[in-house]
């Protein structure tokens, strides 16, 4: 069969530029019984993540006395793909993705806090159009952060590489199964650390260099996305009812005064009920 | 079958606001209530938050290293490591969700969960038990008791041992996010105060986020409360709380359900 | 341990229950409210719907592959039909192959719209030795209980919406379509919850902790097409047929939302 042109004049197949993302939209706090949870919409992607933990770890004996054990599993419904449909069950490629998503979080995620504890972070894949690990690790991080998982970052992802010899980034389905070359890429935008990286195909070093300079501006404008999802929730919570916030009312008494935490959380709490402020922090 | 653990089912301790809108402690012993009600209504520092606003994990709060809670200090600058609300003025973060972690002197409120020779287990609401042993309380208690409880230690690996406990009798419980604790209880204690005057009820806020109402207006109590969880974030909600007891309950323990 | 919990929120229940009451204050033959159906949400699928069914969600996508036939009905098309309770539904969810709640769970689903014919099966036949297979994947994704009846019903709106793919030359052509599945009819089940010897339709999670016994009917706007008795108790044969006249009614209030 002849390989299809994925690029034309410039434009990719559906319209897009080079450096062009597909629309993405994200919504924190979707599922009732999960401690945290976030839908993400990404191009034709559809992902849902859910988060439950700290809660105990089981089996037993997989508990760290440490930390929290972080782990992700990734799965796609049988019903996502347009073409026939999937196997029920788990995949291998299921298990790979599952294990390099479990990487990432075990770096960000604070888990010093929870010693002897699992999070368990879901991922389903309800849609699938390419790019759906990095979709649903985008998903992942903002429930975590919606369940109120202590992390370093929220961190996003974005795939790059080539097609039809030109670098591209952020393909659909299509771009993946004709393209040369896919690099799923996720990353802390805070250091710009790089903490998952995938490759396939044949590519110099120079390309590479450029797709990953492209992944990165593709991933501050995710970036972005995640931060307005979480901070929505707040703003929506207002809506209902309530008064918007940080009005500065000096009128006011004494009780429009949220209430710091109390809890510690640093390790070997001996803490009374006050701040310590100078508590010592995890230098990262 | 009681006391037997279903391997690998169900996170232990937090759920959100609305699991039971009640469910009747068994007992005999009245605890003494009102010194436990003072002892809950402590703690839990209040901070004027005129300025708040919400962060996310990896935002930045300040250039300068400032050490507090649920942030952390990277190459000289301070970092949250959680969605909260910071006040840059007063240099407060404080976690919008989260779980219950113990703390010394923590007033919680636990289910016996285990019976065991030296002591009981039970369930603080927290992804850690906690340990009641038998050489700290001259009450017996039985499986399923409700028992208010103080936090008398927790070591490096958040082994957790409880003390000066009494079984709670009659009343409901009320479960919510243990970062909104804080703002049930108000500056001192004026919140809780505010609806134990409208309602009669007698009520005991454990730090854990389950909250024990009994007699009064329990219903009405319940619905402040859980409006509270909802509304911690935002202003003016004192007024809010106070214009719902004046009104009087709305309905019967309304339901989650729809 | 985690079942001591359990047992009391059984008992608050049972003492609701006991004093006719529910604790989101519905009647007892009384459905959730916020009931609601989408559909072709999943647009890769043939066929798909999500249900909101108060604080339950499921989500179903229908696939259609060609394959052979079963022996003895040469002339039929395949319907298959399996149920995934996602761990992320809920925290008694574990990971791993569909444990025997989730296989009874297709199962009744699966009878309901087989035995009601609502897909011809016929029309299904292509040529000699193929047929068009109709793969039904439901997906909980939020558990509050009750999912049999919320699964049944994003069924049958997924199928009310189904495409049937393009084949041409021996190829399935997905993304292109021929026509819409032929739907006879619309079938819903309706479950009711027995706690004590009080008998509620539509149970909450905690309600089905609750339960002593359970009863599943399917039914068209005519007939019963399938029922399913599940938990450890029994029913009276004159509660059984009560609760047919009962499956009817709320039956047609879903119909009304298909």
């Amino acid at each position: 069969m002849e390989k299809p042109k994925l690029v034309i004049d410039g434009k990719r197949i559906d319209g897009r530029g080079m450096e062009d993302l597909r629309p993405i939209k994200i919504k924190a706090g979707v599922l009732d019984k999960a401690d945290g949870s976030a839908y993400v919409e990404w191009g034709n992607n559809k992902v849902m993540a859910a988060v439950y933990g700290p809660r105990e770890c089981i089996p037993k004996h997989d508990a760290n006395p440490y930390r929290a054990l972080v782990r992700c599993t990734y799965r796609m419904s049988p019903f996502c793909s347009i073409e026939e449909h999937g196997k029920r069950g788990p995949s291998r490629r299921g298990t790979e993705i599952s294990k390099i998503i479990s990487e990432v979080f075990e770096n960000v995620v604070l888990a010093e806090y929870f010693p002897k504890t699992a999070i368990d972070v879901f991922i389903e894949i309800l849609q699938a159009d390419g790019g759906t690990r990095v979709a649903g690790l985008t998903a992942a991080a903002v429930a975590l952060a919606d369940a109120g998982i202590p992390m370093k970052d929220l961190v996003c992802g974005v795939a790059g590489g080539k097609i039809d010899g030109q670098l591209a980034i952020d393909f659909g389905k299509y771009e993946d199964n004709f393209g040369e070359s896919d690099i799923p890429m996720a990353v802390s935008p805070r250091t710009g650390e790089i903490l998952l990286f995938q490759m396939d195909g044949l590519l110099t070093k120079e390309e590479i260099s450029r797709i990953i300079d492209m992944g990165f501006a593709a991933i501050k404008k995710v970036h972005a996305l995640q931060v307005e999802a979480l901070k929505e929730r707040y703003i929506e919570k207002e809506k209902s009812g309530a008064v918007p916030p940080a009005q500065e009312s000096a009128e006011e008494e004494d009780a429009e005064d949220v209430p710091a935490q109390a809890a510690n959380p640093a390790p070997a709490a001996n803490s009374t009920n006050e701040e310590v402020p100078n508590e010592t922090q995890a230098e990262v | 079958m009681f006391g037997e653990k279903r391997f690998g089912k169900e996170r232990f301790g937090k759920e959100r606001g609305g699991f039971a809108r009640g469910f009747k402690p068994r007992g005999q012993r009245q605890p003494e209530i009102g010194r436990l009600q003072r002892e809950a209504g402590k703690g839990g520092e209040h901070v004027s938050m005129h300025d708040a606003h919400v962060v996310v994990p990896g935002e930045l709060l300040s250039e300068s290293p400032r050490p507090m809670p649920f942030a952390f200090i990277d190459r000289g600058k301070t970092y949250s490591s959680v969605m909260g609300l910071y006040d840059k003025t007063s240099g407060k973060l404080v976690p919008l969700e989260g779980c219950y972690l113990p703390n010394l002197d923590d007033i919680v409120i636990g289910i016996v969960t285990e019976v065991k020779f030296s002591g009981y287990t039970l369930n603080i609401k927290s992804p850690y038990e906690g340990f009641l042993s038998a050489k700290d309380t001259r009450e017996e208690f039985k499986l399923g008791d409700v028992v208010v409880a103080r936090v008398k230690d927790v070591d490096e690996v958040k082994n957790v041992d409880l003390t000066d406990a009494s079984r709670l009798e009659g009343g409901e419980i009320v479960e919510i996010n243990s970062v909104k604790v804080p703002r049930v209880i108000g500056k001192n204690s004026s919140m809780i105060n505010t609806i134990q005057n409208a309602t009669k009820s007698e009520i005991i806020v454990g730090k854990n986020g389950r909250i024990w109402i009994r007699g009064g207006d329990s219903a009405l109590a319940i619905e402040a409360i859980l409006k509270i969880e909802r509304e911690a974030h935002t202003r003016g909600l004192t007024d809010r709380i106070s214009m719902l007891l004046k009104s009087g309950s709305a309905g019967s323990a309304k339901g989650s359900g729809i | 341990m985690v079942s001591i919990l359990d047992e009391v929120k059984k008992e608050y229940i049972r003492d609701l229950v006991a004093k006719g009451r529910r604790a989101d204050g519905r009647q007892f033959d009384e459905l959730r409210k916020a009931i609601s159906v989408e559909r072709s949400i999943i647009p890769n699928a043939e066929g798909s719907a999500r249900v909101h069914w108060g604080k339950t969600q499921v989500l179903v996508g229908i696939k259609m592959g060609v394959g052979a036939p079963f022996p003895d009905r040469p002339d039929e098309g395949v319907l298959s039909t399996n149920a995934e309770l996602l761990p992320l539904a809920s925290p008694v969810f574990e990971m791993g192959p569909p444990d025997a709640n989730s296989i009874e769970l297709a199962r009744v689903v699966d009878r309901g719209i087989r035995s009601s014919n609502v897909i011809d099966l016929k029309s299904l036949f292509i040529e000699e030795n193929k047929v068009w297979n109709v793969f039904v994947d439901i997906y909980v994704l939020d558990h509050d209980g009750n999912l049999i009846d919320a699964s049944a019903l994003a069924a049958m709106a997924a199928l009310q919406c189904t495409r049937i793919p393009k084949y041409e030359n021996g190829n399935i052509v997905y993304g292109e379509y021929s026509g819409n599945l032929n739907v006879t009819t619309k079938c819903v089940a309706t479950t009711f919850a027995k706690i004590g010897s009080n008998i509620l339709v539509d149970p909450t999670s905690d309600e089905e902790l609750a339960m002593d016994a359970r009863l599943t009917i399917s039914t068209t706007p005519t007939h019963v097409c399938a029922m399913q008795k599940g938990a450890p108790g029994g029913f009276t044969k004159d509660e059984l047929l009560n609760l047919i006249d009962k499956a009817f009614e709320k039956g047609n209030e879903l119909r009304a939302l298909l």
